[in-house]
């Protein structure tokens, strides 16, 4: 299973780290994992290409995403990303699972 | 772009292929029904096996899937036929 976990502080993302494996199928055939792998790299790409100061670490099977100074379009770039993944989580909970904190 | 995407980042690391096998029948229960000496009655099961291991011999029968049965009451007794065979026969008892 695919864990998402996002840390907020008065409503604002600071980090979203996205690890584990999807398990849904074969390497090479897992629907679930393409969905989460083309957002997760998607938005990162887009964290850097639009000069947003957040800090992408990509590991083995791990993506963490950190917020430096925050700003508006940071958020909503950081906001779609969760939405698109709660897009996937729908009738997919088996494979993957995103978890709020406050911190 | 910064980051390349592995489409497949996030699947488990090796392939997890299933297997066309892993299914077998449930044992025969071949072989020996009563054994060298034993007692038996006509029409009883001697041998159950595939082909003829044991050959028929005195008062014993080969039925349609190669089971040697008894037709007489009697002792039963496995003996060699000629070089490498064996037979299984009953006598009965004086």
């Amino acid at each position: 299973m695919i864990q998402a976990v996002l840390t907020e502080r008065q409503g604002k993302i600071q980090s979203i780290t996205v690890s584990g494996h999807s398990g849904s199928a074969d390497k090479g055939e897992d629907l679930i994992c393409a969905a989460v792998s083309a957002i997760s790299f998607g938005i990162c790409n887009a964290l850097y290409e639009l000069g947003s100061d957040a800090s992408c670490v990509v590991a083995d099977n791990r993506i963490e995403i950190t917020v430096g100074t925050s700003d508006e379009r940071t958020q909503t770039i950081l906001q779609t990303m969760v939405v698109q993944l709660q897009t996937v989580m729908e009738g997919n909970e088996t494979f993957l699972t995103i978890r709020k904190t406050e911190v | 772009m910064k980051f390349t995407l592995d489409i497949q980042f996030f699947a488990s690391k090796k392939g997890v292929s299933s297997t066309k096998n892993g299914r077998d029948s449930a044992g025969r229960r071949l072989g020996a029904k009563v054994a060298d000496g034993q007692y038996c009655s006509a029409g009883s099961i001697i041998y159950r096996q595939r082909g003829t291991r044991i050959y028929p011999g005195k008062n014993v029968s080969r039925g349609g899937d190669d089971t040697l049965f008894a037709t007489a009451d009697g002792v039963v007794k496995y003996e060699r036929l000629g070089r490498d065979k064996k037979q299984v026969s009953v006598y009965p008892q004086a």
